[in-house]
């Protein structure tokens, strides 16, 4: 019997993620590309892509949901959900029993509360600037420091006096890095000044939203991947935090997660 | 049905032109602020009222820079942004703008169109509601009104006349809370946006005009289709003001798979489960209802625990699945009622949004915007 195969399309405002999954839920590809202006090529040719890793053609996916920024705007999409959603989903069944997700991309940040049932009850995101999602870190890394962005995180955990940036604007924060690094201060001490910087912010935005940073707590997104800024998170919460091991995928998880839903719907209706 | 709403925004569009014929014929046009100015009494006076209430367009809140601060919220700095903007047809021939003051951010807008040089009269709302002196305060500010009416109209307010306007007002309520009632049922014809224009449209239509066609509307809802399936999440949305035009968020929660069920907003709806009783003193009567009866305003001080009992009340009667918060920016005193609210829903298992409006709605406002509204209710549909 031929395998129903369902398709997560998760069109980012930096990166676009495809992800298959098979019946048993089990990832059979997963792509990421950058998304270019043109969203919907973008996620076409990260599906396209995702399809050729797993050896799969079009007609074997049964279903695809499209998620993210850009997800009203994938013509072969069945169906969209918002990322918000399909990133609690993706991350519930990749870590069951998670209570708070922390997830910091390209050009947004959020905090997802759920239940004991993996339910959301509560959100908070960050949408009007830069500060506090993975752009403030683009623009003040590898210009300013001349480090990588895959550095970045080793090196601030060699820290031993973290400097104290106190703008929350990306570019006041420019500013001050400038003046620190005209100070002499080390390379390391500013690192993790941004990543207790970028924390500070995204703690105090799920607080004001109510969310008590419940354990277990998963963080995900691009961000994910800089050790510094989930050490920066542990010491600041004075809890355990979860790095995912592929921490751009979840949300194109969690949109195939629900594209086999909506196709298993369909089909008992 | 559709026909029907069309016609009372047609008529509520036409208003300015119908007001602008009235003047020539020797008629007072006078445009309020606020639903504690009562227009039964400039309806008494045999002058012509007009809501000032327009809103959710970017400019006309910045129009007004020039001549304040940015900290005001955009709904108030819109009352004076659109005439500066001439896209207010009313304002320039008005003979009397009656401003309630019980905010700052009104208050303030008040000042400025009184430094441009507009017919501003000023109707004090004292916060303190629960004292008597801030009552007496109120009735007498309406008494005071009745006079200022009087004078710039040349007309007399008798108690028939009045009687005779708070009785249409009546009407109107009775016929909005048949309409209301039907939302009891979640396999319902008309959804929350439609009956928030429909309170709009009230204020712009000639009252009698505006009776007759919401009993055609009602009869028509009986045998219409329903608009939402059922199972589809019932929301309370509550909060400041959807100002005439501001209808984005309200759209987007039905758009997405919600139903407004229920709503309970301060300002730019009618307080139509609140009748004013038609024995006595009739002044008297609007200033208790207004005042003392009707579930306080925000604004008023204390009034978290009678609101917070409120919206409890409407979660458990109206079978409520989620609540909708909707405040305008620098609304400081809507940002300190959500956080008890939120705190007490939470406690209730109710899910709890706030959405924060500064009538910005580009295309990049709206992105997240709608990603906030469809997770919401995504994630109530889950729950549910």
């Amino acid at each position: 019997m031929e395998e129903n195969i369902f398709a997560g399309v998760d069109i980012g405002s930096t990166t676009s993620k495809a992800v298959l999954i098979n019946d048993r839920r089990e990832i059979l590809s997963y792509a990421i590309q950058f998304t270019s202006f043109n969203r919907d090529k973008s996620g076409q040719d990260v599906f396209a892509k995702a399809m050729e890793k797993a050896g799969v053609d079009r007609k074997s996916v049964k279903y695809i949901v499209a998620t993210g920024y850009g997800r009203r705007s994938l013509r072969i999409a069945d169906d969209v959900v918002p990322e918000i959603v399909c990133h609690g989903k993706g991350t519930v069944e990749l870590y069951p029993g998670t209570r708070t997700i922390i997830d910091i991309g390209g050009q947004d940040s959020k905090v997802i509360e759920l239940d004991q049932n993996g339910i959301i009850t509560k959100f908070e995101m960050n949408d009007k600037c830069a500060a506090g999602t993975g752009r403030f870190f683009e623009v003040l890394t590898e210009r300013l420091l001349g480090v990588s962005m895959e550095e970045l995180g080793p090196l601030s955990l060699e820290s031993e006096k973290p400097c104290v940036i106190s703008s929350m604007c990306t570019i006041f924060a420019e500013s001050e890095i400038i003046s620190f690094l005209s100070e002499g201060v080390k390379k390391e001490d500013i690192s993790m000044g941004m990543n207790l910087s970028i924390a500070r912010r995204i703690i105090a935005m799920g607080k004001a939203g109510r969310i008590m940073f419940a354990e277990p707590i998963v963080f995900s997104g691009g961000v994910a991947k800089n050790v510094g800024v989930k050490a920066a998170f542990e010491q600041l919460l004075k809890k355990k935090v979860d790095a995912i091991e592929n921490p751009q995928n979840t949300g194109a998880f969690g949109a195939a997660i629900y594209a086999q839903g909506k196709y298993e719907k369909n089909k008992a209706d | 049905m559709q026909n029907i709403l069309k016609e009372l925004e047609a008529g509520s569009l036409d208003r300015p032109k119908r007001l602008k014929a009235a003047k020539k014929e020797g008629k007072k046009i006078i445009e309020y602020i606020g639903n504690f100015v009562p227009e039964e009494m400039i309806y008494a006076a045999g002058a012509e009222p007009y809501l000032m209430c327009r809103g959710g367009e970017p400019e006309p809140p910045d129009a007004v820079l020039e001549y304040m601060l940015r900290f005001m919220n955009p709904y108030a700095r819109s009352l004076a942004g659109y005439h500066m903007l001439g896209l207010d047809p009313v304002t320039p021939v008005a003979d009397l703008i009656v401003a309630q003051q019980l905010d700052c951010h009104i208050g303030r807008i008040s000042e400025v169109m009184e430094y441009m040089e507009l017919p501003i009269y000023k109707v004090g709302v004292p916060p303190d509601w629960k004292k008597d002196y801030t009552f007496d305060y109120y009735h007498k500010a309406l008494l005071k009104l009745k006079d200022k009416l009087e004078k710039e109209t040349g007309n007399e307010i008798t108690e028939d006349k009045l009687l005779e306007e708070v009785k249409a007002s009546n009407a109107i309520n009775e016929r909005l809370r048949k309409i209301d009632a039907l939302r009891e049922n979640t396999e319902c014809p008309i959804g929350g946006t439609d009956f928030i224009k429909l309170n709009h449209y009230s204020f712009f239509n000639d009252t009698e005009y505006m009776v007759e066609a919401l009993d055609k509307l009602i009869e028509k809802l009986e045998t219409e289709e329903p608009k939402f399936a059922k199972g589809t999440p019932r929301i309370l949305f509550a909060g400041h003001i959807v100002a005439v035009g501001d209808y984005v968020v309200p759209r987007l929660i039905e758009e997405n798979g919600g139903f407004i069920a229920a709503d309970f907003l301060d300002e730019g709806i009618r307080w139509y489960n609140w009748d004013v009783p038609v024995e006595g003193d009739i002044i008297k009567n609007i200033a208790e209802t207004k005042f003392l009866v009707k579930t306080p305003v925000t604004l008023f001080q204390p009034a978290w625990r009678e609101r917070v009992d409120y919206v409890m009340k409407l979660v458990e009667e109206k079978k409520i699945d989620a609540v909708v918060w909707y405040q305008l920016a620098f609304d400081e005193i809507y940002d300190m009622e959500c956080t008890i609210l939120a705190k007490n829903l939470g406690e209730a298992g109710i899910p709890f949004l706030k959405l924060e409006s500064s009538y910005e709605y580009s295309r990049e406002a709206m992105g997240p915007l709608r990603t906030r509204i469809e997770s919401f209710i995504e994630a109530v549909k889950e729950a549910k």
